[in-house]
């Protein structure tokens, strides 16, 4: 059986940290042979990470509908409330914009964008690999994330119409 | 073999480092006439044998078999003795260590890691042996067609070295040595399929895969780890769930 001398381990065990393409670290960023696997991968992660951070975003700020209760405030909800009026205030409001992009400038719809853009793509792409853990077009890998990627768009789109044109058009109905 | 043979003067930056002298790895330039014979690998043979005999540089079967060597050849990983240099259509071509091994000297790295991973699987048939027939173990084609692929594998060691898991847990077994689990476990002839996928459900087994698809991305046989490990993990599970079922 070969066995490697421990000597020999001992040399060349700073090198594992930094290989001749840098430190260990450094090698994530270096484009040898690596395609749309391990972005999508990285992607899928790193959207994950928003969720997650979004949830706790969103904890706090639900958590404050009963703060100021708890606090004994003499107002309920005032906290909650003056968050929730912030965040839909728009962000070029006073500037001399249109009125339609005023509103569709919003705090609350800049971050709903994003959110819902992680989401769409975690979402699909965790289709994708769930259908690789069932053992389904692990060979058509490519071609699902980009048919994946086209049905997250149109969703995204519709989604976007949902939360930014629709009330506009109930609004100014009313 | 044709007769008006192409030549081209092509630009050789090769990676040099000698961890036991140089702090840094730096890069030499060379030129070399290559014609459409002209591999890789004998292209470094010509550098090493007119221009520099310090370049050092790992080969064995020349035929694309024995997996020695394997390359980044401009960003990508090829084996140096099936790649022509012609073909790759670049003016300068771009040659680097494997990445993520330690680096012995120049392109020639320790694979040992990798190494103790593929025995850390019991890389063999296991089977009892006493009832073996006098001459080999046979298998019907459609037994041999499972593992067929997978036994294309020449153990280059491109597909660890491409690995994100591997990167960020050193113990992970790797997309090379869970192929060739695969390939045991799924042979026909081996008596050990149980335990062989109990080893693989470890902590530093399949279930490290995330489905980056590096491995399938580097492998210069075109071979696809990623399935053999997606096909241990449902077959893992299977045999873990009916194992709770029965107690
Ligand atoms: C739409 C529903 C969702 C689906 C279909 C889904 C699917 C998946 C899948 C299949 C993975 C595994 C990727 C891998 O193996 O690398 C994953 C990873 C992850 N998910 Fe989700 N997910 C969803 C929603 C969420 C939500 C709401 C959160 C946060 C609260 C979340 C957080 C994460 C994190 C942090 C990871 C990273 C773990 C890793 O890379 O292995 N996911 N998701
Ligand atoms: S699977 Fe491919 S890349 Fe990995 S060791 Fe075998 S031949 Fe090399
Ligand atoms: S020298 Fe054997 S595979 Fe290239």
């Amino acid at each position: 059986m070969i066995k490697v001398s421990e000597t020999e381990n001992i040399v060349h065990q700073s090198q594992v940290e930094t290989d001749s393409h840098g430190s260990k670290f450094y090698r994530w960023f270096k484009p040898f042979s690596r395609g749309i696997g391990m972005y999508s991968w990285l992607a899928q992660r790193l959207t994950g990470l928003l969720l997650i951070m979004y949830v706790f975003i969103h904890f706090g700020i639900i958590g404050t509908m009963l703060l100021d209760t708890f606090l004994g405030f003499e107002t309920p909800g005032l906290l909650y409330n003056s968050i929730t009026a912030a965040m839909g205030s728009s962000l070029v409001a006073g500037m001399g914009f249109p009125e339609v992009v005023e509103s569709m400038l919003r705090f609350s719809y800049i971050i709903d964008a994003g959110l819902i853009a992680a989401l769409v793509y975690h979402g699909y792409n965790g289709i994708r690999v769930v259908l690789f853990d069932l053992g389904i077009g692990i060979r058509k890998q490519k071609q699902i994330f980009w048919i994946l990627l086209i049905l997250g768009i149109i969703s995204y789109i519709l989604a976007m119409y949902l939360i930014m044109i629709v009330p506009e058009i109930v609004l100014a109905g009313e | 073999m044709s007769s008006t043979k192409e030549t081209k003067t092509l630009t050789f930056k090769i990676k040099r480092f000698n961890p036991v002298v140089d702090d840094e790895p730096y890069w030499d330039t060379y030129e070399l006439d290559c014609d459409d014979g002209t591999t890789v690998l004998i292209a470094i043979q010509e550098l090493i044998a007119k221009q520099d005999g310090s370049i050092a540089m790992r080969y064995n079967c020349r035929a694309g078999v024995c997996g020695s060597c394997a390359l980044l050849v401009n960003n990508k990983y090829m084996l140096a003795c099936e790649t022509l240099v012609l073909q790759l259509n670049k003016k300068v071509i771009k040659l680097e260590p494997l990445p993520s091994y330690p680096v012995i000297k120049d392109l020639v790295v320790d694979m040992s890691q990798f190494y103790e991973k593929l025995l850390a699987i019991d890389p063999y048939l296991k089977r009892d042996h006493s009832k073996d027939p006098e001459t080999e173990i046979l298998q019907i084609p459609e037994d041999f067609h499972i593992i067929e692929e997978a036994t294309k594998c020449i153990l280059c060691g491109a597909c660890h070295s491409s690995c994100v898991s591997v990167w960020t847990d050193t113990n992970y077994l790797g997309p090379g040595a869970l192929l060739k689990a695969f390939r045991f476990t799924n042979d026909t002839r081996d008596e050990d399929r149980r335990e062989r996928l109990k080893r693989v459900t470890s902590e530093d087994g399949v279930y490290r895969c995330h489905t980056a698809f590096n491995c399938v991305e580097a492998c210069p046989k075109e071979l696809n780890p990623t399935e053999a490990i997606q096909t241990l993990k449902r077959q893992s599970a299977k045999q873990t769930l009916k194992f709770w079922s029965r107690s």
